[in-house]
């Protein structure tokens, strides 16, 4: 980590950890901790983008934790805490199965199968309404305890859900600068040349999609007692395209971008909230302006005002 | 089975077969030589639809004439939209794709869209006067006009396009265009009009297949998903870059709807779809006629 | 230095918006004399066509209230304001809206939740913060008898169902034989469910085939020519679009349909006959409620015209959902949301149907706060939707009693 990021981070975390000591409103700790467990989503999606996959069904990964983990809580009196793993690894199995016969389609392939086996989850859950709530979802999930700490607390949650958002991006900056990394890059440059040079393809390619899994269904696992309400149409087409926007506004030649993008997004809704029906045409010029003036995201802005500011003097 | 009902499956897995070939060979010409993957498809043709509505209504013009004018609107709108936008993001070199950021803009194009056509035109279904009623008999089964009409204009439309493409030297250019942008561009080819063009006749073959749909059944802002949906799916089943694929992959897709319809409740013929797909995928992945 | 502006520009901006949400906050001071009422509704996403009249209509009847002075409740005069929240008719952001009325804008009454999705995740909020909820979704479990603050605003299609297949039973002889197709959802299940049940026990009737459709797929050629080949007297379809709907009646038709159509729920006829064309529609029944039906009703549809430009018949569903509110903080002679709630249980209403209105339901939902009203029987006859007659809640209750069901 460079120094400037890593006095940047370090700021930025002690203003997360003494927002709730500002304000204690239910709502914006809310806000904010959705836009944690977004931000792990949209970091993780950068994991396989930098394989080269596009990957458009990330959020089915995401769906399968929240509920394997409701269920687990509120039909099987599992806690909370055992069915981290468990979600973990059923999304993990889930990936291999579907990576196995997909990894190996090219792009455009890939990106359209991956939209539509996560449509697939999502069809597949909302066909076993017994088990699963069919469409009309679960609701009323509780909320985690550890020990005396009861997490219904807004924000005893918020710093929970920090605590998970710092790990994973902890993990997945490690990730990003390590070998394996550098691995990724150049499979997603060039992979012909990379396998002729003996690097396995696939079995990166498979490597990084599992991980981001697991993370997607760990975010799942967190999503499902905050908003206390799952259903099957919450992981689908247009959450699909919000992750996949919000990741490449903030920028997706670092590991931090992604989240800022998500924290901008979300906010930037939140504003214009009240604009109603005309909100999404805002979100979208706002989208298309960032992409041709700021290709790099919005992380890359303070180095080009620092670059515009430089060329005055 | 009675030979009426099967007359009436067939016709209709005709008619969505052609609508469905129609819209994806739009999707696949803009993938294929613009190289941009147009998320936004499904709510061109949603867009489409809306636009024949206006056609029709406000401006009272007969049917044939409406569909002309929606296809040279939308074509226009594919031109401006590739030439403002979309120019910019395509990198100088020839040989790389501007996958990435292009991507992007439809996807934000999908935001704004649906919400403009909500905006301007209200959330309300909106009907459309047939463009010709009444039934012709073959034997014993009694065919909607309407839906005749739509196959016929449809195959019409792929012939002429395959016409183009092979006999017309523009059509050549654009096929060379596609299978190797590096030969193309020495042999003169202009890229840039080329992608123009491919965002062009795509947009205005959505267009075609709103138009043509629109009155069989009608009109509302949210087509957009669900056209896109079933777009992959055709593009999958029969191959980028292949004309008569994407034909043969609409028909099957046509038939496995009207008659899945038939035969099972439900959502299993999209689910049995699904299915089918992703064995093309395994057993075949370029597609049934693919080449690439 | 450059690194440093970075930082400091990204500081900057966080402190930026908790500023302004913290003043945001601070703003939704109290002020005296005035009644604050939030109101959820899908202002845009796909229920919008539902969500906008729906606030419309609320909107409009608050300035009625509040240009004629105010209401009186109890000694005071009060205006009434709203707080308006979209919930976009997604959970998530239904949630989030619901949330932000309760506990930044601290309101102690919501109108409603179109959504039963969103109606179904508030429910806990509602009870944990004793918020009085008017809902309007109807299918589903919105309310029951944990859930004491939620009031259910719309009549659901069980009573619909029961008022028309006992009026069609006891007007309409000829009918004998029934069919039915409904879109393969749960809503679609469950109406099918209501219709089987209640037919088998209100009305004597023979129900021959029925099929579930994959939900807007607008092709039901294949499904109504399974459904209409043994020739029933009576279709039924509910739970459609408008747009599907008439998709329906146009396409059962062109397979030679001659019976009557039965659709459960309401919905504007302006689409359908748009689609599927007079003649088409001609003998549909359905529990619409013409613009007519009452005095109140004719003025207050012609008041939303004047505003808005158009007639909608979501004005006729959701148009008591206000005046029952204030109705009943009048007969409490208060605000006081523990006196409200008993008035609501207890009170009789005057609805803009009809009079005769009140919350029932004990015996089906385990907890009196489902709305009933007078229950228009319309029947669409060349081209023109007309009032056959109204079924009043005794009448509604008589036929419930063949359903074992006594209040």
């Amino acid at each position: 980590m460079t120094r400037s990021e890593r006095i940047t981070s370090l700021v930025v975390l002690g203003l997360l950890v003494l927002l709730p000591l500002i304000t204690q409103d239910p709502y914006f700790l809310y806000v904010a901790t959705g836009i944690f467990i977004w931000g792990v989503m949209a970091t993780s999606l950068l994991l396989t983008i930098r394989v080269g996959i596009f990957n458009f069904g990330h959020v089915g990964f995401m769906s399968i934790g929240a509920y394997v983990s409701t269920l687990l809580v509120t039909k099987a009196g599992f806690s909370f805490w055992f069915t981290l793993p468990i979600a973990a690894v059923a999304a993990a199995i889930t990936a291999m199965l579907i990576g196995i016969p997909t990894l190996r389609l090219k792009g455009m392939y890939f990106v359209l199968v991956s939209f539509m086996w996560m449509l697939v989850v999502s069809y597949l859950i909302a066909s076993f309404p017994n088990y699963s709530g069919g469409w009309y979802g679960i609701s009323d999930i509780p909320a985690p305890r550890l020990l005396m700490i009861d997490f219904s607390n807004k924000v005893a949650y918020y710093y929970l859900v920090l605590c998970f958002l710092v790990v994973a991006m902890f993990f997945l900056h490690r990730l990003w600068n390590s070998q394996i990394g550098k691995i990724y890059v150049a499979i997603r440059d060039n992979d012909s040349l990379s396998q002729s040079i003996g690097i396995p393809v696939t079995q990166y390619r498979a490597q990084s999609f599992i991980i981001a899994s697991v993370f997607a269904a760990l975010c799942g696992c967190f999503f499902a007692p905050l908003t206390a309400f799952i259903d099957p149409t919450m992981f689908t087409f247009h959450s699909a395209i919000n992750v996949f926007l919000w990741m490449v506004i903030g920028g997706v030649y670092s590991i931090f971008g992604p989240l800022v993008g998500v924290a901008a997004a979300i906010l930037i809704g939140e504003i214009f909230r009240f604009m109603l029906v005309l909100s999404p045409i805002v979100l979208g010029i706002i989208i298309i302006v960032i992409v041709l003036f700021l290709p790099e995201g919005i992380i890359s802005a303070p180095q080009r005002v620092a670059k515009l500011l430089g060329k005055r003097k | 089975m009675d030979l009426v009902y099967l007359g009436q499956l067939v016709l209709n897995a005709l008619m969505l077969g052609v609508i469905y070939s129609l819209i994806a060979l739009g999707f696949t010409l803009i993938f294929g030589i613009a190289r941009v993957v147009n998320f936004a498809h499904g709510e061109i043709f949603m867009m489409s639809s809306f636009v024949m509505y206006y056609l029709m209504t406000a401006l009272g013009l007969p049917g044939m004439l409406a569909i002309i004018a929606c296809a040279l609107i939308m074509a226009g709108v594919g031109l401006v939209l590739e030439r403002g936008l979309f120019r910019r993001l395509r990198p100088q070199e020839v040989g790389t794709a501007a996958e990435f950021p292009s991507v992007i803009i439809t996807l934000a194009l999908i935001l704004i869209i649906p919400a403009s056509v909500v905006a301007i035109c209200g959330t309300k279904e909106k009907a459309i006067p047939s463009l010709i009623s009444g039934v012709i008999m073959l034997g014993p089964i009694p065919l909607s006009a309407e839906r005749l009409l739509i196959v016929i204009v449809g195959l019409a439309l792929f012939v002429s396009l395959l016409f183009f493409i092979w006999r017309h030297k523009e059509g050549r250019a654009l096929s060379a265009a596609a299978q190797d942008s590096e030969a193309a561009l020495l042999q003169g080819v202009n890229l840039n009009r080329a992608a123009s063009v491919s965002f062009s006749i795509g947009f205005g073959l959505a267009a075609v297949a709103g138009s043509l749909l629109a009155p069989i059944y009608y009109v509302e802002p949210t087509m957009g998903p669900s056209a896109l949906l079933k777009t992959c799916i055709v593009v999958i089943l029969g191959g980028i870059g292949s004309i008569p694929g994407t034909l043969l992959g609409g028909l099957i897709f046509g038939f496995i709807e009207s008659f899945g319809r038939a035969f099972l409740s439900g959502s299993f013929p999209m689910l049995i779809a699904f299915g089918i797909v992703m064995l093309v995928l395994i057993i075949r992945p370029r597609g049934l006629l693919g080449h690439d | 230095m450059k690194k440093f502006l970075g930082i400091c520009a990204i500081m900057l901006t966080v402190v930026a918006v908790i500023a302004t949400m913290w003043s945001a906050k601070s703003a939704a001071a109290a002020e005296t004399e005035e009644v604050r009422i939030g109101v959820i509704s899908s202002l845009s996403g796909p229920a919008v066509a539902w969500g906008l009249p729906t606030y419309q209509t609320w909107k409009l009847q608050k300035n009625m209230y509040n240009q004629a002075g105010g209401v009186k409740i109890g000694d005071k005069v009060y205006r009434i304001k709203f707080l308006v929240e979209d919930d976009k008719y997604m959970p998530e952001p239904g949630v989030a809206a619901v949330k932000k009325l309760i506990y930044r804008d601290k309101v102690d009454y919501i109108l409603g939740g179109i959504s039963t999705l969103i109606t179904v995740a508030a429910g806990p909020i509602y009870q944990k913060n004793k918020v009085i909820a008017m809902v309007d979704g109807t299918s589903g479990p919105g309310i029951g008898p944990k859930l004491t603050w939620v009031f259910r605003m719309i009549v659901t299609e069980f009573e619909r169902a029961v008022a028309i297949a006992g009026w069609l039973s006891k007007n309409k002889p000829e009918i004998r034989k029934v069919a039915y197709v409904a879109p393969d959802t749960e809503g679609g299940h469950g109406s099918i469910k209501i219709f089987k049940k209640v037919t088998g026990r209100v009305t004597d009737w023979k129900i021959g085939s029925g099929e579930f459709y994959e939900p807007g797929s607008k092709d039901y050629y294949a499904v109504l020519s399974k459904v209409l080949k043994e020739k029933p007297d009576l279709l039924y379809t509910d739970t459609a679009s408008p747009g599907d709907f008439g998709l329906i009646m146009k396409q059962s038709r062109e397979l030679g349909f001659k019976g009557k159509i039965w659709y459960g729920a309401i919905t504007d006829p302006a689409v359908p006959l748009a689609i599927a064309g007079a003649k088409a529609c001609e003998d549909w029944y359905s529990p619409n409620y013409p613009f007519n039906v009452t005095t109140e009703m004719k003025k207050l549809t012609a008041a939303y015209h004047k505003e808005y430009g158009e007639y909608s018949t979501t004005t006729t569903c959701i148009c008591d959902t206000l005046p029952v509110l204030i109705q009943a903080m009048q007969q409490a002679g208060t605000i006081d949301k523990y006196k409200v709630r008993d008035a609501l249980e207890t009170g009789k209403f005057t609805s803009v149907c009809g009079s005769d209105a009140r919350f029932y339901g004990k015996d089906r939902y385990g907890i009196a706060h489902q709305w009933i009203r007078p229950i228009c029987i319309s029947r669409m006859h060349n081209g023109k939707q007309e009032l056959v007659d109204q079924v009043s809640p005794k009448e509604l209750l008589k036929m419930l009693a063949k359903l074992g069901i006594k209040e």
